[in-house]
């Protein structure tokens, strides 16, 4: 695995587990980080979040990330891939590309 | 009969009667008796006086009238529910995700008691300083930092969710 | 073969029909670009009536599903449709199936291959007080699916389609016959699925075409990569060689604070170990299609397989998923997949692949 790779599983891996923090301790979820999956949706199928869970969850990113996330753009919290997609779209203009933000 | 908000650049009270008018609340359950301070949309700061002939009082406890910690979470609704429903259209378009039908109801359903505490009991006589800081907004919902005081001492603080009805 | 009561409509509709599990299944009708747009910007109804229905009542019904099925079904409301699994001792996936509560009346679906199972691991779970019955004859099943979807709402006389949201079901009357609508889309967009007796699917499905004219009549196939856009489960295709449940994603289905289900020993210990290879969403680097996706490499190591792959068009580009070593397993990783042509450059992605027109609008 080359170096540019190792960073990047690095960083995701470090991202999702903080999001994961985040929606535990937040929504207060009776689940362990690797009982949730990183690419399910969080909201109506998946994980089956309602838009409660959603508004304390985008302040806890918030919180915890100190970026600020625009409640419209409903893909940026799909999923805790998409929110470590934004997050490191936001703090760092090198990231990875992800489906939908590349044009 | 309650009238639609109107756009209010630089109002900065808001008496009982046009309180009234802006919720959709009404007695025995208007729970703010006068607006001193408005930042149309961000933040407010209201009175509430307790006394002795609320009706709620009675029951809470006979013979030892204590203000109800849930009315005391209405109150701050309330207020934030003004600051909201005295927003300028303009200010209210950007950071509303807007309805498909256009149509505003007032904010004025309780959607979640993210935290709450009571930290001193609430009895007749006092006047309540309530504050309202509204914050995170998502969809219909939006979330509001909220307190209470009594002269000097902080009586209550939370959390709250509310949403429009 | 067995025929679906609206075999006929489909077929003067120019349906092509393929044997599937004995059942003369309608898998194409216009071909997969007019298919594909019609459910992706408009509404596509095809008949999903093979479908497995299993219906359990009696007081043990509750328990007995809650048994069966590795998701939460105790605590699932009335009106409420959990999409869960059924797996066997050994913790691997019988099928996925979808478990509605009816005033504790429970019916169960899946895919018509899986039911002889389903119905075998039911009967083996089986508690006093429980009856199984197979009702797969007793209902046709027509879906509806689209960001236009909400327009056959004026088919009920007494349904706002607003109030259900995803996952939840109600009687209701459609066309005058009894019927009962469940909110479920398979493939992302607004998607509803209308069981009607037998005998009244002629009828209300053209009721539904007078409503909605521009609808599209659709094959099964589509569904395929329809699913694979916004990463639905596909049974047939992301589990292969006894894949995990837990490698192929599927936390979600799973209740892990429920003390009892088939398979729970070796999903526990899975999880606790950690699992080694992950199913993961990739794409083509470059706007293009691909044949033959095989192999997944990083230079000269192989840390994958595909398992799942189309071409999709408003991607641009073929999409598709792999099961990689946990190591590459994260959106973001450049690599390479063999192909028809050799090997060319992939990327890993976060899942939907395409945002869907339906997916613009509120939570529910």
């Amino acid at each position: 695995m080359n170096s540019e790779t190792r960073a990047v599983v690095e960083h995701r891996r470090e991202l999702t587990e903080r999001i994961k923090s985040v929606l535990i301790e937040r929504l207060d979820l009776n689940l362990q980080p690797n009982e949730i999956t990183e690419d399910a949706p969080l909201f109506g199928m998946g994980l089956g979040l309602d838009s409660i869970d959603a508004l304390v969850l985008i302040v806890g990113i918030e919180d915890e990330f100190d970026v600020t996330v625009e409640t419209t753009d409903h893909h940026v919290y799909r999923s805790i891939n998409t929110l470590a997609d934004y997050l490191m779209a936001t703090a760092d203009k090198a990231a990875a590309p992800s489906a939908v933000y590349d044009a | 009969m309650k009238e639609a908000a109107k756009p209010n650049h630089g109002l900065r009270t808001l008496s009982h009667g046009e309180i009234a008018a802006l919720l959709p609340q009404a007695a025995p359950f208007l729970l703010v008796d006068r607006v001193t301070e408005l930042d149309p949309g961000r933040r407010g700061k209201g009175i509430r006086n307790v006394t002795a002939n609320d009706i709620q009082m009675l029951g809470h406890f006979p013979g030892r009238p204590i203000m109800p910690g849930v009315l005391i979470v209405e109150s701050c609704g309330q207020l934030a529910a003004l600051v909201c429903a005295t927003e300028t259209p303009e200010a209210s378009e950007t950071e509303r995700n807007g309805r498909a039908n256009g149509q505003e109801e007032p904010l004025s359903i309780l959607a979640m008691i993210e935290r709450f505490k009571f930290l001193r009991k609430v009895v007749p006589g006092d006047q309540m300083i309530l504050e309202a800081e509204i914050g995170k907004r998502f969809q219909d919902m939006i979330r509001i930092v909220v307190s209470a005081r009594v002269g000097s001492h902080l009586v209550a603080e939370g959390v709250l969710v509310a949403t429009r009805g | 073969m067995h025929k679906s009561p609206l075999h006929d409509v489909f077929a003067s509709y120019g349906a092509v029909f393929e044997d599937r599990a004995g059942y003369a299944v309608a898998v194409r009708t216009l071909g997969a670009e007019e298919e594909a747009n019609a459910i992706r910007s408009e509404v596509g109804l095809w008949d999903n009536s093979d479908i497995g229905k299993i219906r359990i009542k009696g007081d043990g019904a509750r328990e007995l599903v809650d048994k069966t099925v590795s998701g939460n079904i105790e605590g699932l409301p009335e009106n409420a449709i959990r999409y869960t699994l059924v797996l066997d001792d050994d913790g691997r996936i019988i099928s996925d199936v979808q478990v509605y509560n009816n005033f504790g009346e429970y019916l169960v679906t899946c895919g018509a291959p899986r039911k002889e199972r389903v119905l075998d691991a039911l009967i083996a779970n089986n508690v006093d007080g429980a009856e199984i019955e197979d009702v797969s004859d007793k209902y046709a099943a027509i879906c509806i699916e689209g960001p236009k979807a909400w327009k056959i709402t004026a088919l009920f006389t007494d349904l706002d389609l607003r109030s259900l949201r995803l996952l939840t079901f109600s009687e209701c009357i459609a066309g005058g016959t009894k019927a009962l609508l469940a909110r479920i889309g398979y493939c992302g967009e607004f998607g509803y699925m209308l069981l009607v007796a037998p005998e009244a699917a002629v009828p209300v499905f053209d009721e539904l075409r007078k409503l909605v004219p521009e609808a599209v009549l659709c094959g099964r196939d589509i569904q395929d990569l329809l699913r694979l856009e916004v990463r639905s489960f596909n049974l047939e295709k992301d589990v292969p060689d006894n894949a995990s449940p837990l490698e192929a994603g599927l936390h979600w289905m799973i209740d892990f604070r429920k003390t009892e289900f088939p398979g729970r020993e070796r999903l526990i210990k899975e999880k606790d170990d950690g699992i080694s290879r992950k199913l993961v969403a990739f794409e083509l680097a470059k706007p293009q299609a691909g044949a033959g996706l095989g192999a997944v490499r990083d230079g000269v190591d192989t840390v994958g397989r595909v398992v799942n792959f189309d071409y999709s068009a408003r991607r641009g580009r073929t999409i598709g998923l792999a099961y990689l070593d946990e190591n590459y397993g994260w959106p973001g990783v450049d690599l390479e997949v063999d192909s028809e042509v050799g090997v060319v450059p992939i990327r890993t992605v976060s899942a939907p692949f395409v945002l869907t027109e339906s997916n613009r609008v509120q939570i529910p």
